[in-house]
């Protein structure tokens, strides 16, 4: 998805970035990717889940911006929830991740409502 | 190295046969990455299916794992750090489109059969020999694909005159001109493939090698346009031939971008 001119986030990583403010509000304080593309997913009311590649392509970049921070779990933590050897990367939403989601929707001049991006009216 | 010590090593894991597809298609596309880079893909991308597969059950992970190709694809063709294979797949794509220019009955004579042939055997060893080693060069490796590409796009540059055979009566589309300029990039390529070939064989320099490139690359840049502009103006003509020139020329024109970026490489 091609970056428009002056917009820091594309649309997936937008959207990815606001359900992960969804979640924290939730109480989540930590999240997997799968986690997250299925609560968007669920949010907008589709089985279409987003793909592997694209999600986390989108969360490397959130990353780099500073929205997201991760961190990989223990090997004794993915042994106790019965995945020996193969931990999982944790994401955690950053204060700069929850500002830039509240810019991004102004300076694109979009809500997110019920889980779907849509064109301010306001 | 045999694909059961490479699953084995890289581990497509255990579980329902549509984890393991996904697994197994996860370590398809994160071939060629930095050792660290690609453990912790597989590893994300492990967890991924799992928990996918645990959510919505594995024959279902499997149909969006097929249905994430693309994605990969594009995920490994727009990194931003360099590897081959961009240049392989566009070599693939052009050699495809030689194959569908052969497969033309009654289109173009035997001996330039024979010779898009060779060029597109060229091409093919050279995607090969691209994905076999996605972060460097190996330019002694290119001897025998630029040499057989050396052989057939320059013997197609010189025949393309008289490339095409007709039965009486069939359409042509006529143009001097496109002919002329195919013949000219097809000739310029064939050059670049032969300094390469040539490398290849004796000099063995980085310097040559990226000389070779950037004639392959004029020559195709040409190729491309010229392919694009006969195969829209031929559509109304022969539709098969149409689509095989539209298909080489974007082909030829995607290599064109791709291939200044090996530059970055290391060679060897």
């Amino acid at each position: 998805m091609r970056r428009k001119a002056g917009h820091g986030l594309v649309r997936n990583e937008l959207r990815l970035l606001l359900t992960a403010v969804d979640m924290r509000n939730a109480g989540g304080d930590r999240f997997h990717g799968y986690d997250l593309a299925r609560h968007l997913a669920r949010a907008e009311d589709t089985k279409k889940v987003m793909s592997q590649p694209t999600l986390y392509r989108a969360l490397r970049r959130l990353e780099e911006r500073g929205a997201l921070t991760s961190e990989w779990e223990s090997l004794d933590s993915a042994a106790a929830a019965g995945r020996e050897g193969r931990p999982r990367r944790y994401y955690f939403l950053t204060t700069a991740g929850a500002d830039l989601a509240a810019s991004e929707l102004r300076a694109q001049e979009l809500s997110w409502a019920s889980g779907r991006l849509v064109p301010n009216t306001s | 190295m045999s694909v059961s010590r490479w699953t084995s090593e890289v581990g497509a894991g255990g579980g329902p046969r549509g984890l393991r597809t996904a697994r197994l298609l996860s370590r398809v596309f994160t071939w060629g990455l930095p050792d660290e880079e690609r453990r912790n893909q597989l590893a994300e991308s492990d967890a991924y299916w799992e928990s996918m597969a645990a959510d919505i059950g594995s024959f279902r992970a499997t149909f969006h794992a097929i249905r994430a190709i693309p994605s990969w694809l594009w995920s490994r063709l727009a990194a931003r750090d360099t590897t081959t294979l961009p240049a392989a797949l566009g070599c693939a794509f052009v050699a495809v489109g030689g194959v569908t220019a052969i497969l033309q009955p009654a289109t173009y004579t035997t001996r330039v059969k024979m010779l898009m042939g060779i060029a597109s055997a060229g091409l093919v060893l050279a995607s090969i020999t691209l994905l076999r080693t996605p972060r460097r060069l190996v330019i002694r490796r290119f001897r025998i694909p630029a040499t057989l590409a050396a052989i057939g796009f320059t013997g197609i540059g010189l025949n393309v005159p008289n490339a095409v055979t007709l039965v009486d009566g069939t359409p042509m589309l006529e143009s001097p001109l496109l002919d002329n300029l195919t013949g000219l990039s097809l000739l310029i390529i064939g050059v670049g493939c032969a300094a390469g070939a040539i490398n290849g064989f004796i000099f063995l320099s980085r310097k040559l090698a990226i000389i070779a490139g950037a004639i392959i690359g004029l020559g195709l840049a040409l190729l491309g346009v010229t392919q694009i502009v006969w195969g829209v103006w031929d559509a109304q003509i022969d539709i098969g031939l149409a689509a095989a020139s539209i298909v080489a020329g974007l082909a030829a024109l995607s290599l064109t971008h791709v291939l200044p970026r090996l530059r970055h490489l290391e060679f060897e």
